[in-house]
């Protein structure tokens, strides 16, 4: 124990317990230590068993048919290469790699890169990206991103159940997720686009709120044609968006990207598009 | 249910698996088996029924989806279990401002030195007789502990506090609650080896 003073956190990390600044040093001192982590994962089942201690209290009779009436609704992800919530990560480090990634509008050539341009330079990027990794890589990669936004949501989900059924929609098997992030601290997002309802969600990180005067524009653009609108959004001062926007019927969207506006939106864009993704079109 | 020898593979990392593969019995039968402590843990973190339902719900949709990534290798089902259960009822708790009232429930404290938050050992209407054996020797090892171990332990799990959280509350200094914790973990650990299920 006294040669490795990092046993010490482990109890209060299996207890949620660590303050936050020891709760990164020690996660990150887990990732290389298989002591620690044998540790880790012992007491964690201690405090699994705390749970079975709480006073019994019976669940109604109806909560049974109800989370199998949900279940219905919704396909378990297949995959096996992602850890389930709550289990300890194994101490092999997962690479960071997300589906459709595409570096944000870089130092290129400013505004005057054409819209065309950018969403040709996108498309690439995505394929050799798809190339590089290989595709099976490509599909883990799809999975893991659309598991840790359908996890990301689910916590949200538990506070606007009821109120909003908006994210419950979001975890259909029909919404397409895609994630796009530049390098370093630049703004990161996730679309999630439900093509049957006509209806895509912005969910943006980093993103610091659009200038006094100012709004962030969501464009959505079909091959060949000029960009189509779908709305207009801000972030909040600590530089998160989530938007529901709405996409025409018949628009056969290949690009989204978001520009910076004047207030109330312009009919075209006028600044250089960034968090651009791309989708397939059939 | 077919009987399985003891030290076996348990058959609930199996309704896992098939509930990954997309049977909605296996689902079920995870909830007969872990839907009573699931609502139990829940109610005992948010305080009220409708909440806890709103909690096990979730939590079983979460366990629905993400049954694939469940690694038997990485811990048992009833960790896994009580992990998204606790986490999500915290998430529910610290959404809606409560904590305070938590909190002050998890302490009140009675002669004993038991907290309210667990139940008396005599009243257990748990179903599966398993975990209610389970159950019975859990609450003899915690009800075992120095009441101080067990106050910080329970105000960690239970109230979902952090350590230098607890020392505020307790108005005691921070060393000493992380000496606590750990000690108390490990008394637990020990008596609780007849049944833990993984690495014991």
């Amino acid at each position: 124990m006294t040669e490795h003073a990092w046993l010490e956190h482990a109890a209060a990390y299996a207890l949620g317990a660590l303050d936050e600044q020891d709760r990164v040093s020690f996660e990150a001192h887990l990732a290389t230590c298989d002591v620690c982590t044998a540790e880790v994962r012992q007491l964690r089942e201690v405090a699994g068993l705390l749970a079975t201690a709480a006073a019994s209290s019976a669940p109604p009779p109806g909560l049974r048919d109800r989370i199998l009436a949900e279940a219905r609704q919704v396909r378990p992800i297949a995959t096996a290469n992602t850890p389930a919530a709550g289990q300890l990560r194994s101490s092999t480090p997962t690479p960071d790699v997300r589906a459709g990634t595409v570096i944000a509008s870089s130092s290129r050539r400013g505004t005057i890169l054409p819209w065309f341009v950018a969403a040709a330079a996108a498309v690439v990027a995505v394929i050799i990206g798809l190339q590089y990794r290989g595709e099976r890589d490509a599909r883990v990669a799809a999975q893991q991103s659309l598991e840790s936004a359908r996890l990301a949501m689910d916590s949200a989900s538990a506070a606007l159940r009821g109120r909003d059924s908006l994210v419950a929609s979001l975890v259909s098997p029909d919404v397409e997720a895609v994630s796009v992030s530049g390098t370093g601290p630049q703004p990161s997002a996730k679309y999630f686009f439900d093509r049957r309802a006509g209806r895509i969600v912005i969910a943006a990180n980093a993103l610091p709120p659009a200038a006094q005067g100012r709004t962030y524009q969501l464009w959505g653009i079909e091959t060949g044609r000029a960009p189509v609108s779908l709305g207009t959004f801000n972030s909040d001062p600590s530089g998160r968006a989530l938007a529901t926007l709405v996409v025409p019927a018949g628009l056969r969207v290949a690009v989204t990207a978001v520009t910076d506006e004047p207030a109330g939106g312009s009919a075209q864009p006028t600044t250089t598009p960034f968090l651009a993704a791309t989708w397939k079109t059939d | 249910m077919p009987t399985h020898p003891a030290g076996v593979q348990p058959p609930d990392s199996a309704l896992v698996a098939r509930a990954a593969s997309g049977d909605e019995r296996a689902l079920g039968e995870l909830y007969d088996r872990y839907g009573g402590m699931a609502f139990s843990l829940a109610s005992a973190v948010v305080g009220e029924r409708a909440d806890a339902e709103e909690v096990v719900a979730d939590a079983f949709a979460q366990i629905w989806r993400s049954a694939a990534g469940f690694d038997p290798g990485r811990g048992s089902v009833t960790a896994w279990v009580a992990t998204i259960v606790r986490t999500r009822a915290l998430d529910l708790v610290r959404s809606r401002r409560r904590r305070a009232r938590v909190l002050e429930e998890a302490a009140i404290v009675t002669d004993e030195g038991e907290t309210l938050v667990l139940a008396p050992t005599a009243e257990s209407p748990d179903r599966g007789a398993e975990l209610s054996e389970t159950a019975a020797i859990v609450r003899r090892s915690l009800a075992d502990l120095p009441a101080p171990q067990r106050r910080v332990i329970e105000l960690a799990y239970f109230g979902g506090l952090s350590q230098s959280e607890i020392a505020a509350q307790l108005a005691e200094p921070l060393g000493t609650v992380k000496t606590r914790m750990r000690a108390g973990m490990e008394r637990l650990r020990q008596a609780l080896r007849p049944v833990l299920e993984v690495g014991a």
